[in-house]
């Protein structure tokens, strides 16, 4: 290295330095503008800011700037040729450092003179750390974005009632945000959100910021916090049915294990629901059937008798012709009741065939039952199958985030103790699906409860119907499933659902089904909304053939007489 | 500041002309030292200025203090070519015989040039730029150093001739002689109409001249700064890229690449003179009036405007400046 090379050195570095400080107002004064055009963009409400993103950005570009000044190459020839200007050395530096390896006769002259005259030159002279337009602009358009920025967040002008009602707006963007932190920001959401979950979350939180900087009236906060509620409703419904649609897969993988079982027994044409049944409900039904065997003969033997007298009419020679031809209407009549009532008969006889079957086939479900890895999932089974009813009827899941969690733990535990892989696994995995389903509608639930839990934006509640839980919001177009919350409350009973019979007149084959009601409360959901689903679900089932083929037709024929499909 | 043997004998030599040529002329500084320079850059110089402001005398007495052949054509619209380069004449024995003409010197002043006819004129331009002269198909070198010094009163004046572009080019550096100051009157009027005239000696040889120009072309010039001086030469063409909207404006022709060669070897002079091993933009900026005065061509308009070509290169140097910026912001 030579020694003017040497020499320049410490003129980089200076060179390095104040390269940097201008960088660093560069970057502070890019970083400046962008601040303030975001805090114009914050007080239109077009984006959100805060003042320290702010100040992270400005300083961060600052850095950049400063970062970028200090490590840019500085090539030889021109930082000689800077100090020559600077210095005003007559292009010594420049010549010399050019000639750095000539030798003709002026070079060593040259070089030394150069040397010479570098040396009586202070690096801080000539290359002073100063303040420039940019750290002038840096600074001004960082102080017009903290004005505007504050003009935009500051209650400066405002009413006194202004300002409680921005007060207020701030205290309810901190139930959204602990709403939205609760419900969407957890890790497992993060990872199982949907595409609109993800956009009800990503609305939540800039209504949070509208609210936490009050860029919304009140009317205007009511009003968006209203969509959101109905935008979360709307979610917790879909995720309510595609929960009980999760549900039915599951009953489904459920019943083809147990049909498995029945088939290795022997028993391919037992439906796994006979299957279960307990020994009473198998004696009632079958007295039922009895019961129902003796009405068919007696009708049966009526219509015989009919039958007899008309023919009997008919071999009169003496009938005129009109008084024949009513006999034989009658007597057409006749036949196709009889025709439609041994058919009723032999239905009834397939079914008491099949209890009798069910006494077996419950024998091997006994057996099954034993297992206690089945024993387990069946009680999962049985509390997500509730979660998901409940949800569906009132709105609110009735299981707690810790209690999933813990499900889906046992499930998990399950699936590595699993021995029969197939039939088992698909069990166990619709199950598992189930559990994701059910989640997403508590997500959602807590979502919706969250939003509409802003009382503060609501004139007071005053006398009965003021809002309680859910029904703040004024009329968005949803159904009120708790509008008699004491009904809820009932103990269980036994209810009679039955299809709406159609007004045509004569016998029409129907059985009327005793089940269980749920929670001892009468369904307020129109049964046109959710009859297509269950017709859906029983119609797979009847593809499927888990119903014995004897009783298929019965099935189809319930939900046709509901829709009123055989009317026309 | 270092010793550099040659550049010290080089600036010695100088100032001993200098001084010597200064005993003569009073005041006319510029004068003095742009015909040096052309001198030790080997080229020619043109002397403009009314008659009487001392131009023969400059040239007079600095042959006297170089110890070179002098001669002196006085240039007047009847006179021939051969009068200045020569002739061949029948000899002894009816031998064809080359008699040279006044050019065959080492210093040659045209005096008053433009009074001779351009056909005389251009007689002139091979001795200038080969430094020959070409006879009845001969040709005859001429001595070195050589160097015209020629003078030229305003083209306005009666009776003159404006000189051919492709002349002016040749000349290496045009001065103008302005009048002197009332101080320097007085002590012309002083020195010339005493009784003690002023006798001038010899203070450098022909050699020494010779030695002068070679120490001339050793002095280096950084790349940065030829670019510096190409783009004032390239500014000044009206058309092209790099002219300047100055010479756009006002310029018909700009500087030939003599034009160049001769900035660049005035710089390296006046870098010797400033006691400097390296041409400066500085030493370009001094030189470029006098280097391109007479080689760019202005247009009526800048007649019109009242241009001249010293007010047309100021602002070729103002343009080249503005866009020649430290490489390091900061």
């Amino acid at each position: 290295m030579s020694d003017l090379t040497k020499q320049l050195k410490s003129f980089e570095k200076r060179v390095r330095l104040v390269r940097a400080w201008r960088g660093l107002a560069v970057g502070a004064f890019l970083g400046a503008v962008i601040s303030s055009v975001w805090s114009v963009l914050d007080w239109r409400s077009v984006v959100y800011t805060e003042w320290a993103w702010m100040v992270m950005l400005t300083a961060a570009a600052a850095i950049v700037g400063g970062l970028i000044g200090l490590v840019r190459k500085i090539p030889a020839e021109q930082l000689a040729e800077s100090i020559d200007r600077r210095a005003g050395l007559n292009d010594r530096l420049t010549t010399a450092n050019e000639r750095s390896a000539s030798a003709e006769s002026f070079d060593s002259a040259l070089r030394l003179d150069a040397q010479e005259q570098l040396a009586s030159i202070l690096p801080k002279r000539i290359y002073p750390i100063r303040l420039s337009r940019w750290h002038a602009g840096a600074l001004g358009f960082g102080a017009l974005a903290a004005a505007i920025f504050v003009l935009g967040n500051t209650p400066v002008a405002l009413s006194e009632e202004a300002k409680k009602d921005r007060a207020e707006l701030k205290r309810q963007a901190e139930n959204i945000k602990r709403v939205t932190k609760e419900n969407f920001e957890t890790p497992d959401a993060q990872q199982e959100m949907s595409a609109a979950e993800k956009k009800l979350a990503d609305e939540m939180r800039r209504f949070d910021r509208d609210l936490e900087k009050a860029h919304l009236n009140k009317e205007e906060a009511l009003q968006k916090s209203n969509e959101l509620a109905q935008k979360a409703d709307e979610l917790m419904k879909e995720a309510a049915k595609s929960s009980e649609q999760s549900m039915a897969q599951a009953e489904t993988a459920r019943d083809q294990l147990m049909k498995g079982e029945l088939e290795k027994a022997g028993l391919e044409n037992m439906s796994p629901q006979m299957a279960q049944m307990s020994d009473g409900q198998r004696q009632e039904m079958m007295d039922r059937a009895k019961q129902e065997r003796k009405n068919l003969d007696s009708q049966l033997q009526s219509l015989q008798r009919q039958l007899d007298e008309i023919n009997k009419k008919l071999s009169n020679p003496n009938l005129s012709a009109k008084e024949r031809s009513e006999l034989e209407a009658k007597k057409k009549e006749l036949e196709k009741q009889i025709a439609e009532l041994n058919k009723l008969i032999k239905q009834n006889s397939d079914l008491q065939k099949a209890l009798d079957l069910s006494k077996e086939a419950k024998a091997v479900f006994q057996k099954m039952m034993q297992d206690p890895l089945f024993k387990e999932l069946m009680e999962i089974e049985k509390k997500l199958a509730q979660d998901a009813k409940e949800a569906s009827k009132s709105g609110h899941p009735k299981l707690t985030d810790e209690e999933r969690k813990r499900l889906k733990e046992q499930l998990e535990k399950l699936a590595a103790q699993l021995k029969d892989p197939k039939a088992m696994k698909e069990y166990l995995e619709a199950l598992l699906e189930a559990m994701k389903r059910a989640k997403r509608l508590g997500r959602c639930n807590g979502a919706g409860l969250g939003i509409n839990g802003l009382p503060g934006l609501m004139p007071a509640p005053a006398g009965p119907g003021s809002p309680t839980e859910d029904i703040w919001h004024g009329d968005n177009g949803q159904i009120h499933k708790l509008d008699k919350p004491e009904a809820s409350r009932g103990t269980t009973t036994t209810d009679v659902i039955s299809g709406e019979q159609r007004p045509a007149s004569g016998p029409m084959p129907y059985v009327e089904i005793k089940a269980p009601s749920l929670v001892g409360n009468r369904s307020s959901v129109p049964y046109k909304e959710v009859l297509p689903s269950y017709q859906k679900k029983a119609e797979s089932a009847l593809n499927r053939q888990q119903i014995p083929k004897e009783h298929q037709k019965r099935v189809k024929e319930y939900f046709d007489s509901l829709t009123g499909a055989n009317r026309h | 500041m270092p010793e550099q043997p040659d550049a010290t004998w080089f600036c010695e030599t100088f100032e001993r002309v200098r001084s010597e040529v200064q005993k003569t002329i009073v005041g006319q500084h510029d004068i003095v030292e742009g015909v040096l320079v052309g001198l030790a850059a080997s080229g020619n110089v043109l002397l403009e200025g009314m008659p009487g402001l001392g131009k023969t005398l400059l040239v007079r007495s600095l042959s006297k203090a170089l110890s070179l052949q002098f001669s002196r054509i006085q240039f007047t619209p009847d006179m021939m070519p051969a009068d200045v380069t020569g002739t061949n004449v029948l000899g002894e024995g009816r031998l064809s015989e080359f008699r040279r003409g006044p050019i065959f010197a080492n210093i040659v002043l045209a005096d008053e040039i433009n009074r001779a006819t351009p056909k005389t004129q251009s007689a002139m331009l091979e001795a200038m730029q080969e430094r020959s002269v070409t006879v009845g198909g001969k040709r005859h070198p001429l001595d070195e150093p050589f160097l015209v010094m020629a003078t030229q009163n305003p083209i306005e004046q009666e009776g003159t001739y404006p000189l051919p572009e492709a002349q002016l080019d040749r000349f290496f550096y045009k001065l103008i002689v302005p009048y002197p100051s009332k101080a320097e009157l007085a002590e012309v009027v002083a020195r010339t109409t005493g009784t003690v005239e002023q006798d001038l000696e010899t203070v450098a040889s022909r050699e020494d001249v010779i030695r002068m120009r070679a120490i001339v072309r050793e002095v280096p010039i950084a790349h940065p700064v030829l670019d510096y001086g190409l783009s004032m030469i390239v500014a000044t063409h009206p058309e092209g890229e790099g002219s300047s909207p100055t010479a756009q404006r006002y310029c018909r022709y700009g500087s030939s690449p003599r034009g160049a060669q001769s900035l660049i070897t005035a710089g390296k002079v006046h870098a010797l003179l400033a006691g400097r091993f390296n041409v400066s933009k500085e030493d370009l900026k001094r030189a470029l009036k006098p280097v391109l005065r007479h080689r760019i061509l202005l247009n009526f308009e800048a007649e019109a405007d009242g241009m001249t070509a010293d007010k047309v290169l100021d602002e070729i140097i103002g343009f080249v400046d503005t866009k020649d910026r430290d490489p390091i912001k900061v």
